[in-house]
């Protein structure tokens, strides 16, 4: 009698544990998000003048560090496909169609690429000296990719600005978002056309900072509850 | 007791009406229609929604540990901050039966 009392406690304690351990590990997710939210909007808000080359703040196939958004990166290669990434939304807000090109990454191994934004789709035609073998030297901003759809995926469109859209298309290594080329240069000199400048990056995190620290609050909150409840109960029966 | 249920309707009405605001004016504002315009002016309701949510865990606690309440019930009335019209309910049994 007495031992089937001690293996009863023993699954309530374990009951208790557990349950306080998942709001616990709730809450600190929860905190991750907020710190996330924060790290992204902040970002956002960077103006950092360096130019850093790509490999400092990107790796291939490894998703792209929040903090580097907005960060300017220098990056050579080729480019080895043309994209029309329509409906894209500048930082005025002006919806318009952009021409996006895969780059190769020159000198990378193995083979990797990045999506470039060139500019307007309208002015694609400019700079017909530019060929899949002649060499680029690009200064642009990094950007993380889109997760919303503009339109469907056909050949030649890209739905979104989102490298695991053309996974299949190149036998690349593909990099996690984009860059926003300012600057284009060849060996003959740079090339002239009107850049765009994207508009802030969304957040993937939904809500407010302070909203989802106050959901951190509850969950603890009632991570304590939970530890507390033993001994209501205790004081009821007495 | 009185203080205690007198906070807790207090909260229970608070909570009520933020869960109704935050059911039927942020969620469809924020998912049905796609204007940033009335995102920004609903933006407050889930904020305030979480805090307020909060204190009534807590005015909800100390009420039903005062009254002795049988742990189910103690769970139901922490959930019924959640739900909209569930706390509006609770507020109402607690005023019939203590007040």
């Amino acid at each position: 009698m007495k031992s089937q009392l001690i293996i009863k406690r023993l699954f309530q304690g374990a009951g208790v544990l557990i349950l306080v351990l998942v709001f616990v590990a709730l809450g600190k997710w929860q905190l991750d998000r907020a710190a996330d939210l924060k790290t992204m909007q902040a970002a956002a808000k960077v103006i950092d003048q360096k130019v850093y080359s790509l490999g400092e703040l990107a790796q291939p196939s490894v998703a792209l560090d929040s903090r580097n958004v907005n960060k300017t990166v220098s990056v050579s290669g080729f480019y080895v496909a043309n994209f029309k990434a329509p409906f894209q939304k500048d930082i005025d807000g002006k919806v318009s169609d952009w021409e996006v090109a895969l780059l190769q990454v020159d000198g990378s191994d193995p083979l990797s690429g990045m999506l470039v934004v060139r500019g307007l789709w309208a002015d694609r035609l400019k700079n017909p000296e530019v060929a899949m073998s002649t060499k680029i030297e690009i200064v642009g901003t990094l950007q993380p990719h889109q997760n919303d759809d503009r339109a469907d995926n056909v050949p030649g469109v890209i739905s979104r600005l989102d490298s695991s859209v053309i996974v299949g298309i190149a036998d690349l290594e593909l990099y996690d978002g984009f860059i926003v080329a300012k600057s284009e240069a060849t060996r003959e000199g740079k090339l002239l056309r009107d850049r765009v400048i994207a508009a802030a990056p969304v957040s993937k995190v939904a809500g407010y900072y302070w909203q989802h620290i106050s959901y951190v609050a509850i969950w603890w909150l009632m991570a304590a509850i939970v530890l507390y409840l033993p001994f209501y109960r205790r004081r009821i029966t007495s | 007791m009185t203080g205690a249920v007198k906070r807790f309707r207090v909260m229970a009405l608070t909570a009520g009406v933020m869960s109704l605001l935050l059911w039927f004016v942020d969620l469809p504002v924020a998912y049905l229609f796609n204007n940033e315009d009335w995102k920004a002016k609903v933006a407050w309701i889930p904020f305030v929604h979480g805090w307020v949510y909060a204190v009534y865990l807590l005015t909800a606690l100390q009420f039903s540990v005062k009254a002795r309440w049988e742990l189910r019930r103690v769970i139901w009335l922490a959930l019924a901050g959640t739900l909209p019209v569930a706390s509006f309910i609770a507020e109402r049994k607690v005023v019939k039966t203590y007040s």
